[in-house]
């Protein structure tokens, strides 16, 4: 089990810089002019928080990196520099969502790679793998769209990030499911950050920098496509608690149902979030059920 | 050709000349080649184990299932002898199938990204004043870091069997720090010493 100096390094320093950064960043925005310009602020902060967390549970940063979780490191760096101009329509973050989605697999699995795939297994992996890593891109961008409601995006990426972290608790990597608190605090921060900023923000125009910018979606596939395939590959995660994981955002898309279009604003809100709880809520059960955690074995338990 | 030897005998005389000078010239690899003698692990009667202490109360042990290698052991000058040890990290058991499990994840082994740990001696020499002990230095590579270390090595016997032909045992208990090697999840839980115990038995190739 972690300790209390692990659980405040880890869990909630990242928290305090990720949420004083957000607020900074916030209102930052609301005073100047052409803000679209400093969208990035955002990634810095879930960057920063991030970074802290990471020495938190690693005690250091590996610059040569030995282990899949070094690269988390690398894959904050890429989703910094990705967010300076992924809110810029044109042809760069397509081009980077290709490059990426390609990227991430091989760097991550590269001992798999090496040691326990063929040359004809390790591409067929290679390009599932790539296919899964840009459609859950598309997942997360839509998600973006779909929940309108500047509290409830954080709130969606909390809820899944915590089921993360517990399924990979049970499937038997403390290390990775600490990674997975750290996103955890993350956006639980932004949404209690989001819920105070909406009171103090006055007038409509000010509360629309609350909303989540798109420039975060690179660090949220690179760090969930990052812990999720560590935990299957590595740490023996049932495959169908990842499926459900990666799909729970596209059930934001039921706001576009008829029958659901036609209930008020916050009703169809708490089905969106309802069914994206649900699927989480799934995935824990499988993990649950997968765990032995029901058995006699005491192992875990001391 | 006998009648062309007759004339040119002293091309004989020359060769055999040569052939006395390669001899003494030349040094004798001969006696070394012949007193090394190459043995492999026999796994059935060999043991990798390990022990580790949990939350600084008791200890608990393991072993791993899967390895193999090789001993070449030279008789006359044990400084030519050479170990050879490669275990597979999966196959640790610990008699609990969710600890082998969390052992073999990327808290600890992280068995699928350092499939194997490997040992391989670099030098090797007798211990002075103890019989049948021998000290290896080599290079353990765990966890993708490799370090030198030093272990003393005991002779344990030597025999042969109808079987497997001339066998010869070794064992060698050593201690080293996991964090050493870049292991450093759940200090608090398990210890960071860890004691480890390699008893091999080796058969004459």
């Amino acid at each position: 089990m972690p300790t209390l100096s692990q659980l405040l390094l880890s869990i909630l320093l990242p928290a305090i810089v990720c949420g004083i950064i957000y607020i900074a960043a916030v209102l930052i925005r609301t005073r100047i002019e052409n803000s679209e310009r400093l969208l990035w602020l955002t990634a810095i902060a879930l960057v920063s928080g991030y970074l802290i967390g990471y020495i938190g549970i690693e005690n250091k940063l590996t610059i040569i990196p030995k282990e899949s979780i070094h690269w988390f490191f690398y894959l904050t760096l890429f989703a910094l520099m990705s967010s300076t101009y992924w809110d810029t329509p044109g042809f760069g973050s397509i081009t980077s969502q290709v490059f990426y989605s390609i990227l991430i697999p091989r760097i991550l699995l590269a001992p798999l790679f090496t040691y326990s795939w063929g040359i004809f297994q390790g591409i067929i992996w290679w390009i599932c793998l790539s296919l899964g890593i840009f459609v859950f891109w598309h997942i997360v961008k839509q998600s973006f769209t779909a929940i309108e409601s500047d509290t409830s995006i954080p709130f969606v990426y909390f809820g899944i990030s915590v089921g993360t972290a517990i399924i990979l608790a049970l499937s038997g990597s403390l290390r990775l499911a600490q990674h997975a608190g750290i996103l955890s605090a993350l956006f639980g921060a932004i949404w209690i950050c989001t819920i105070i900023l909406k009171n103090t923000l006055k007038t409509d125009n000010e509360q629309n920098y609350l909303i989540l910018p798109l420039s975060i979606t690179p660090f949220v596939i690179f760090m969930m496509s990052g812990i999720w395939m560590n935990g299957y590959f590595f740490a023996e995660v049932p495959w169908i608690c990842i499926i459900l994981l990666a799909v729970s955002p596209l059930l934001a898309q039921v706001r576009n149902i008829h029958a659901i279009q036609r209930l008020s604003e916050n009703k169809s809100l708490y089905i969106q979030i309802g069914l994206i709880a649900f699927c989480v809520c799934i995935a824990l059960i499988f993990a649950l059920l997968n765990s032995g955690l029901f058995s006699q074995d005491t192992y875990g338990r001391i | 050709m006998v009648h062309w030897m007759r004339q040119h005998w002293y091309i004989s005389i020359v060769f055999l000349l040569v052939l006395t000078l390669s001899i003494i010239i030349l040094p004798d690899n001969s006696k070394s080649q012949d007193s090394e003698k190459g043995y492999n692990i026999d796994t059935a009667h060999s043991a990798v184990i390990f022990r580790a202490k949990h939350m600084g109360v008791s200890y608990n042990y393991g072993r791993f299932n899967d390895f193999s290698g090789t001993i070449t052991l030279d008789e006359t000058d044990v400084s030519n002898s050479l170990v050879e040890l490669e275990v597979k990290t999966a196959s640790v058991d610990t008699a609990n199938a969710k600890r082998d499990q969390h052992l073999r994840s990327p808290d600890f082994f992280n068995a699928k990204q350092f499939p194997v740990i490997t040992f391989k001696s670099t030098e090797v020499k007798a211990k002075p004043g103890k019989e049948n002990m021998l000290e290896v230095v080599g290079d353990l590579q765990l966890h993708g870091v490799k370090k030198s270390i030093t272990v003393d090595v005991e002779l344990t016997g030597s025999g042969s069997s109808p079987n497997a032909g001339e066998l010869i045992g070794y064992e060698t208990t050593f201690a080293l720090k996991r964090s050493d090697y870049g292991m450093n999840f759940g200090m608090q839980a398990v210890s960071d010493d860890i004691r480890i115990t390699v008893s091999l038995e080796a058969a004459h190739k």
